[in-house]
């Protein structure tokens, strides 16, 4: 594939690069093509005795537990330990869900009981040997019902008594918080507005369906402690919860990271590790967790379903001048719930200029499955509507929708409507390159037959939370070869590949040179996760440094034997270059030594590697207040993603096809191109999904659709041939990120679904609003369409015959 | 209870004792340590757990260990060494055709029966095939680039050609 000249004169400006910015192959591949890449649930042949864990599930979405007896299940032989609510710690972490209910569950599905025994089978027995009545309660699964004052229940009685919840509304005991941005003045926008749109969007719950299931072994360990090998993020913040919840001295936790077959937000909250620790401790033994696939549908985290209520004026010349937004995003039974919108709201206010912006967003609990992180953190949801509201508000001006975007679209140095200055942003660049290459402006060639054709574009930014604090350690052996440590996560992102990549570069090495330890509290140095897609902002930032620092110490230590200046000095794979020309092999910088010498004087000693460290945090956020919602720095910087299509619509089935996909995104610069245009693929495929496939399905409150063959998520059939799809880059280099990255995984997502909606309606005439885009609600659709005016169906007819 | 069953895992003789309940994939990872083929589902939707038996690719969730008595399989493991790579192996790995690799031991598995079978299989072959394979991070673009050049890459070494 190729791509944009944008890149191209951001290569040249860093054509001294050998391995940063090139397309070398990931680091784990090979591994992982011969089947040898290990993963949590792989290693479970290491530990003898192994136990196994099954877990008892409320089956109402609200219920108070009337009886719950375990002893039938406690006396089956193999059974180890059997454990309730009452056995669980007090302590709620809004990262770790409550281990299990406790007097009631607040969601059909929520862990009701757990047992470990010696096989798979003798668990499920006993957990169908478990005596639990349950008293049905009233439930509610509708966000706009559960805000109300009196709502027809309380989810999470506790709601409100847990520190750190953001705006708590006592009268309205499900909302978790509250976020306010009123910049300029609302009533004079729209005062002085010719035209005004208003409109009601929505997204479903979703699940993230990573291949892999959530999966923890624990070890209880001889000391009282445990070791915990895990497939969720963080390994560093996974032993602190575990330390914190179970009072385990730090000292004694250790948690360990395989590889992850894919999280894409949902293993950043710790589902499994809490009670699979709880096991460990009460068998003393090594137990592990395994979710089922229906088990990562009831009981795993799920993506924000989040409503979005939007108002836009404008000028008659297309000019933005004032948007009021209500965004209710939807926890579900979330416990210990923090959520304010205002991760979701974001989306709305880094692209667009808009002078006047009043803004309330509100974060709800529900009695459906729990919410967490999910790609692009709720921007997605948001963008949806504000992306689908300027389509239709071109549509109304008669502007061309690229015009429109460019005309109001934020310039680098200016002030978003938080009060931020923008210092990277790649965005129209990205929308521009986009519409030219899905040709925009030519209407789509019909064929005869029920199948219509249509175009769409749109275009977003994904914000950056300035959180996290990532360490790197870098260990330079007296053969040149290098040791990366380093604990945030490889879901998959490759992210092994990256940090390889740097240290490779800042050491002018072959990336083969280069080894990577990564995820182990033991070895790695402290890392927060992998979110928000920072970690080759973070932690190849902190690796940067610590590359530097240990090149320092040896080109000090060469400058003594060489008696030369260190600034004329370079360390070139292994050689000491002084001005240039090879002066010192990097291994004679490494005394021998025996008995007969002095071991414990200063300077390099063979076998003993220089060390390195870096730490990188980005500077914080500037509090904002809390009645206007402005600060000078709410975020870090933002990635931008635009996306176009052609697709089909078929009026006699309502299903639509995704014929061709055009991405662009500013990712600050792509360290491993190839890797770049894996996001942006795979972030189309899965916002297809999100689009048009994939909702949670409830009968009487309960999920049912929860299985792969149920929950439909895109195959090979969904997405466009390959000639079809074209990826290009438009980077904006971010001051402070290595070689100018920013990031990209979840912007690749954000722009799919509005694009294929414009593209939907450009075919058929009809405006969806609510996701997904099923055939059912096309064809509803287009039914009312043509009931509403009897020539509305026409609009692609007419516009056959016009081509 | 348990039975003896016999087959042939990776050209080698294999004789195991299991429970009759016992999945074929189960009995290749906790048995005989093939870890490779794994568990993403409950019901056979996934295909993370292609394996290929007898010729054919097939999900190992669904088959139940008895049912294989006899037969030849082939897993991930026993497909290409890190000095031998299978074609597909190395086609996936040059064409960034894995991420987070979960899906990648089936996906490519269930590759290698399709072109067993149908050495010039197009993309369109390769996508109607492969649809009960399914990977949540890559979009498949990449894996039908790399499907596509190892065809090409075994066409050319089929007729003789380096």
């Amino acid at each position: 594939m190729n791509h944009g000249a944008n890149r191209s004169s951001s290569e040249s400006s860093c054509s001294s690069l050998k391995v940063v910015g090139k397309s070398v192959p990931r680091v784990d591949a090979l591994d992982k093509v011969l089947g040898r890449a290990r993963f949590t649930a792989d290693l479970r042949r290491n530990f003898p005795g192994l136990l196994s864990i099954r877990t008892l599930r409320s089956p109402y979405a609200h219920a108070r537990i009337v009886k719950l007896d375990t002893s039938k299940a406690e006396r089956l032989p193999g059974v180890r330990a059997v454990v309730t609510g009452k056995d669980c710690p007090e302590k709620i972490h809004s990262r770790a869900p409550r281990i299990l209910a406790l007097d009631k569950a607040i969601w059909a599905g929520e862990g009701v009981a757990a047992v470990a025994a010696e096989t798979p089978e003798i668990a499920e027995e006993a957990i169908a040997r478990i005596d639990v009545v349950y008293e049905e309660l009233p439930y509610v699964l509708d966000p706009e019902e559960a805000m109300k004052p009196n709502p027809p229940a309380v989810v999470d009685p506790k709601l409100g008594q847990y520190p750190a919840g953001p705006l708590f509304t006592p009268e309205a005991p499900n909302i978790s918080g509250h976020y306010k941005l009123r910049a300029g003045d609302i009533a004079k926008g729209f005062a002085e507005s010719d035209v005004i749109l208003e409109n009601r969007f929505s997204t479903c719950r979703i699940s993230h369906s990573q291949l892999e299931p959530a999966s923890c072994i624990a070890r209880y360990e001889p000391d009282g402690g445990v070791t915990l090998w895990t497939n969720g993020q963080g390994v560093y913040v996974i032993k602190g919860i575990i330390s914190d919840l179970f009072d385990l001295p730090m000292a004694k936790v250790r948690v360990i990271n395989p590889y992850q077959g894919g999280s894409f937000g949902s293993r950043l909250r710790h589902y499994v590790e809490p009670l699979a620790t709880l096991l460990a401790l009460r068998t003393k033994g090594t137990v592990d967790l395994t979710f089922s696939r229906e088990e990562m549908y009831l009981a795993a985290s799920t993506r924000l379903p989040v409503i979005v209520y939007i108002k836009t004026g404008a000028k008659r010349d297309g000019t933005l001048l004032a948007q009021e937004m209500k965004i209710i995003v939807d926890n579900g039974a979330s416990y210990a719930a923090v959520q304010d919108g205002r991760l979701a709201a974001s989306g709305a206010v880094c692209v667009y200029r808009i002078p006047n912006f009043f803004l309330d967003s509100y974060g709800v609990n529900t009695n459906t499955p729990w919410a967490g992180a999910y790609r692009g953190l709720g921007t997605t949801q948001v963008v949806w509507a504000v992306e689908s509201q300027m389509d239709m508000l071109a549509e109304k001006l008669g502007m061309d929708p690229v015009e429109l975007r460019r005309k109001n679209v934020l310039r680098k140095g200016e002030k978003n409507a938080y009060g931020e200055v923008i210092q990277s942003i790649g965005v129209m660049q990205c929308l521009e390159r986009v519409a030219e290459e899905i040709q925009l402006h030519t209407p789509p060639i019909q064929e005869p037959g029920p199948w219509r054709r249509g175009k769409g574009v749109a275009m977003a930014g994904k914000q950056n939370t300035p959180r996290g604090r990532s360490e790197a350690e870098v260990l330079v052996h007296e053969d040149a070869t290098v040791e990366v440590r380093y604990s945030a996560d490889e879901q998959g992102m490759g992210s092994e590949t990256v940090m390889a990549q740097i240290a490779a570069e800042e050491f002018s090495l072959p990336i083969e040179k280069v080894r990577i330890r990564r995820g182990d509290t033991e070895r790695t140095p402290y890392d927060t996760f992998s979110a928000s897609s920072f970690t080759t902002y973070n932690t190849g930032n902190a690796l940067r440094r610590a590359c530097r620092d240990a090149i320092r110490q040896i080109l000090e230590a060469a400058s003594q034997k060489l008696e030369a200046k260190v600034e004329d000095l370079r360390l070139v794979d292994g050689q000491i270059m002084v001005r240039g020309s090879p002066a010192l092999p990097l291994g004679d910088l490494f005394a021998p030594f025996s008995m007969f010498t002095d071991q414990g004087a200063g300077g390099f000693k063979k076998g003993s590697p220089v060390r390195g460290h870096g730490v990188f945090a980005p500077a914080p956020a500037v509090p904002w207040d809390p009645e206007t919602g402005l600060t000078p720095r709410m975020w870090n910087w933002f990635q931008y993603n635009a996306c176009g299509v052609e697709v089909a619509v078929n009026v006699e089935t309502g299903e639509i096809r995704i014929l061709r996909g055009v991405l662009a995104a500013d990712m600050g610069f792509p360290i491993n191109p190839k890797m770049c245009e894996g996001q942006m693929e795979g972030g189309f495929g899965m916002a297809i999904g999100a689009t048009i496939l994939e909702e949670y399905i409830y009968r009487n409150g309960v999920m049912i659709n929860r299985s792969f063959g149920n929950y439909r998520i895109p195959t090979f059939r969904q997405l466009p041939p390959r000639s079809h799809l074209k990826t290009f880059f438009a980077p904006d280099p971010l001051p402070d990120g290595p070689w100018g990255a920013k990031g990209i995984g979840e912007a690749t997502m954000i722009t799919v679904a509005p694009a294929i909606a414009s593209a939907v309606y450009n075919a058929v005439g009809v405006r969806l609003r609510d996701l997904p885009l099923s055939p059912e609600r096309v064809l509803r659709a287009l039914a009312q369409k043509q009931s509403e005016s009897p020539s509305a169906g026409r609009r692609a007819t007419e516009e056959d015959s016009n081509r | 209870m348990k039975q003896k069953i016999q087959f042939e895992v990776n050209g080698r003789s294999e004789e195991v004792y299991v429970e009759p309940w016992k999945t074929l994939l189960e009995v290749l990872r906790e048995d005989l340590g093939l870890t490779g083929a794994k568990q993403g589902c409950d019901d056979g939707n996934c295909g993370a757990c292609t394996v290929i038996v007898d010729g054919r690719a097939i999900k190992s969730c669904l088959v139940l260990a008895p049912q294989a008595r006899g037969k030849k399989i082939l897993t991930i493991e026993g497909l290409g060494s890190e000095e031998h790579l299978h074609p597909l192996q190395k086609a996936f790995i040059d064409h960034f055709a894995v991420q987070c690799g979960y899906c990648t031991p089936g996906m490519i598995l269930a590759a290698k029966a399709l072109l067993d079978e149908n050495p010039e299989a197009t993309e369109e072959d390769i996508r109607e095939n492969l649809h009960g394979n399914i990977c949540r991070c890559t979009g498949y673009a990449k894996i039908v680039e790399a499907i596509e050049a190892a065809r090409d890459d075994l066409l050319k070494k089929r007729m003789g050609k380096p």
